[in-house]
């Protein structure tokens, strides 16, 4: 009985570990020889590449980083707060600030986490582990992807408000 | 007896290039450790990714000339007096120009710039 067991689990074992090695496999297939060479060939303008990347990715970031906030201090923050204090308190505008908010914060976590794996993918030696390297670029790629989606969304609140602002234009328009 | 209160006098002298190697070696430990740390917050943080002041940052927006730093132009809603259309209107004015200019920003961050083909892979 306990043979039988013994086996069962080695049996698993040795299904599991030939798993994980397709499933690597698998991974590593998406390089293709021709694009290891390639990696390798173009390491140091790859690279140079990379750098160029994340300096202008910076510029954006800091440029949008002060577009919001003089967005959000300079006029939604106020608006609202004439809002409450005219006793007239928006609640569809008060909702649009709180996820204008949310959303900036996820943005900036989004935009440090992108950092973080474009500069550990600089760090990576091209040449003498160009698998390695494309498994971290295929990651940067994706955290910079949802960056951009971050930043999309804000720009889709800040057309709510917008809209949200003419709406209000034009209650007052009747109330004339 | 008396030898031995003597030499009890000798040892109780303090040891000055000794606590002078301890004064040293505590500085410069106390320094490592709170570099360490400001080094790790200013990883941490996200600082490093928006450094404008680092050798090979360039940062038009951050420049004092840039549109966003021009506070002349700059305005400010302000949160106190009435509300009306005419206010209402200068408002929607005023807001466009920070969101066109986060809109272009938007559009410089290309999703194409990591792919196989513009980095040659």
């Amino acid at each position: 009985m306990h043979k039988k067991k013994s086996l069962l689990f080695i049996a698993l074992l040795i299904f599991s570990f030939a798993l994980v090695s397709a499933v690597n496999a698998d991974t590593n297939s998406t390089l293709s020889a021709e694009q290891t060479a390639n990696i390798i060939e173009n390491c140091s303008s790859i690279k140079n590449t990379l750098k160029r990347v994340k300096n202008s990715d910076r510029n954006s970031r800091v440029s949008l980083g002060r577009s919001y906030q003089t967005i959000m201090t300079d006029y939604i923050t106020p608006l609202n707060v004439r809002l409450v204090k005219n006793n007239n308190f928006d609640n569809n505008l008060a909702n649009i600030q709180n996820s204008f908010v949310v959303t900036r914060e996820d943005f900036n976590r989004k935009y440090i986490e992108y950092g973080q794996e474009l500069e550990a993918l600089i760090d990576i030696d091209c040449k003498s582990d160009p698998n390695e390297f494309y498994k971290q670029l295929e990651t940067v790629r994706y955290k910079r992807s949802q960056v951009i989606e971050s930043a999309k969304q804000l720009d889709s609140i800040l057309e709510k408000h917008v809209e949200a602002v003419e709406t209000l234009k034009e209650s007052y328009k009747k109330d004339k | 007896m008396v030898e031995n209160k003597e030499v009890e006098v000798v040892e109780k002298k303090p040891n000055g290039s000794r606590n002078l190697v301890i004064l040293g070696v505590g500085s410069v430990v106390i320094a490592l450790v709170t570099s360490l740390v400001s080094l790790y917050l200013y990883h941490a943080s996200g600082d490093i990714y928006l450094d404008c002041s680092l050798p090979d940052a360039d940062c038009p927006s951050a420049r004092a000339n840039s549109e966003e730093n021009n506070r002349d132009q700059a305005y400010v809603f302000q949160d106190t007096g009435n509300l009306d259309e005419k206010v209402i209107d200068e408002y929607l004015k005023e807001i466009k120009a920070p969101i066109e200019r986060s809109k272009k920003t938007i559009e410089t961050l290309d999703d194409d710039v990591l792919s196989n083909e513009s980095l040659g892979i």
